[in-house]
């Protein structure tokens, strides 16, 4: 490698200031006019765009936003968790969904049946009359027949002597 | 020096906190290489107007492929790599054309007049000159001057070898210095 070519390697890492000249390079330098050319190329090429300005506080942010916009770009470690995040809140909905459905099935049960209050109009004629004649109206009245409803249960002052006495012994044993 | 390099972290370093979900290592390795990368594509032929989007880009993709980067090579280079191949697409969407912009940061300052003329009008005659070399020259060259990349470094970054990047970088010099006498 002759002067110039070594001259010439080492332009870059001068520049860079990974290396400086010798004394015979600088003297080099000086003399030859190819090497000075190159010198001004290179020296020129390091400072290309040097007062460029970029915000790398904007682009970052910008980036990163992008990367987690991105489905399956990031290699965050939260990722492998998204999936079963997903699936526990499908199954709390459909718990939820369950739950509303059943509740007013349980409901009905539980409640008391709906009274139905009807007015009812009294007629003074209705009292003048005896029981036989009432039955007869009764009857006009087309009245359809009350069954008893299994819900319904006899009151204790409607049992007899022996009845409250079977009952009392089943309670005690 | 530990504690040194604790607060600064090298590049595998931050890559790994990284990966394992450590944005600020993210936001770090943005804030250290977005500037050079910006000088790179601006003087590589990217208009001022994309050189931002060009970055981004860049981090982006970098970032989805860091499963598939290993460590070789330095993270900068692996960086330039994805850049030029960006902006070989951007050109190729532009049919080819290669606008090399003369910003005033490219001229050289200097204290006295004729020297400051003189080292504007190499700054301009370099820029012309750049956007008239073929691709790989001039990427070369940027990489070696303007970044300061030794040879295997701009070979694992171009997918070359040293040999044929110092010949790359050879034939440039010696065409740029004959475009500027």
């Amino acid at each position: 490698m002759n002067a110039c070519e070594s001259v010439s390697d080492r332009m870059p890492d001068v520049l860079h200031h990974r290396a400086s000249w010798s004394e015979a390079e600088r003297d080099h330098l000086t003399h030859c006019a190819e090497c000075a050319l190159e010198w001004r190329v290179v020296a020129a090429g390091a400072v290309l765009q040097q007062g460029l300005v970029v915000d790398s506080a904007a682009i970052s942010g910008q980036l990163l936003a992008r990367v987690r916009d991105e489905h399956g770009g990031t290699p965050i470690r939260r990722l492998p968790w998204r999936g079963t995040r997903i699936g526990l809140g499908l199954l709390a909905a459909a718990a939820s969904i369950a739950i509303l459905i059943r509740v007013p099935a349980t409901r009905r049960v539980g409640a008391p049946p709906a009274v139905r209050i009807t007015p009812v109009a009294v007629l003074p004629e209705l009292e003048r009359l005896t029981e036989t004649q009432l039955e007869a109206v009764l009857l006009e009245l087309d009245v359809p027949d009350v069954t008893v409803s299994p819900m319904r249960l006899p009151r204790l002052g409607d049992l007899t002597d022996s009845q409250l006495e079977q009952v009392l012994l089943s309670l005690e044993g | 020096m530990t504690a040194v390099a604790a607060d600064f972290p090298n590049d595998p370093e931050l890559v790994a906190a990284w990966r394992g979900g450590d944005q600020l290592a993210a936001d770090q390795l943005v804030r250290r290489h977005a500037a050079p990368l910006g000088r790179y594509l601006a003087a590589n032929g990217a208009s001022s107007a994309d050189v931002d989007d060009l970055i981004q880009d860049t981090f982006f993709r970098a970032f989805r492929g860091l499963e598939g980067w290993r460590g070789e090579g330095n993270f900068r280079g692996w960086l330039f790599r994805i850049a030029g191949n960006l902006l070989k697409d951007r050109f190729r969407s532009a049919k080819g054309r290669v606008f090399l912009e003369i910003e005033d940061q490219d001229l050289v300052d200097h204290a006295d007049p004729e020297g400051e003329f003189a080292a504007d009008e190499v700054g301009r005659q370099l820029t012309a000159g750049l956007s008239r070399l073929p691709r790989m020259q001039r990427e070369v060259f940027l990489l070696r001057v303007q970044q300061g990349l030794e040879y295997t470094e701009i070979a694992s970054a171009l997918a070359t070898t040293p040999g044929a990047a110092r010949v790359h970088y050879h034939h440039a010099v010696k065409r740029l210095k004959e475009w500027l006498t």
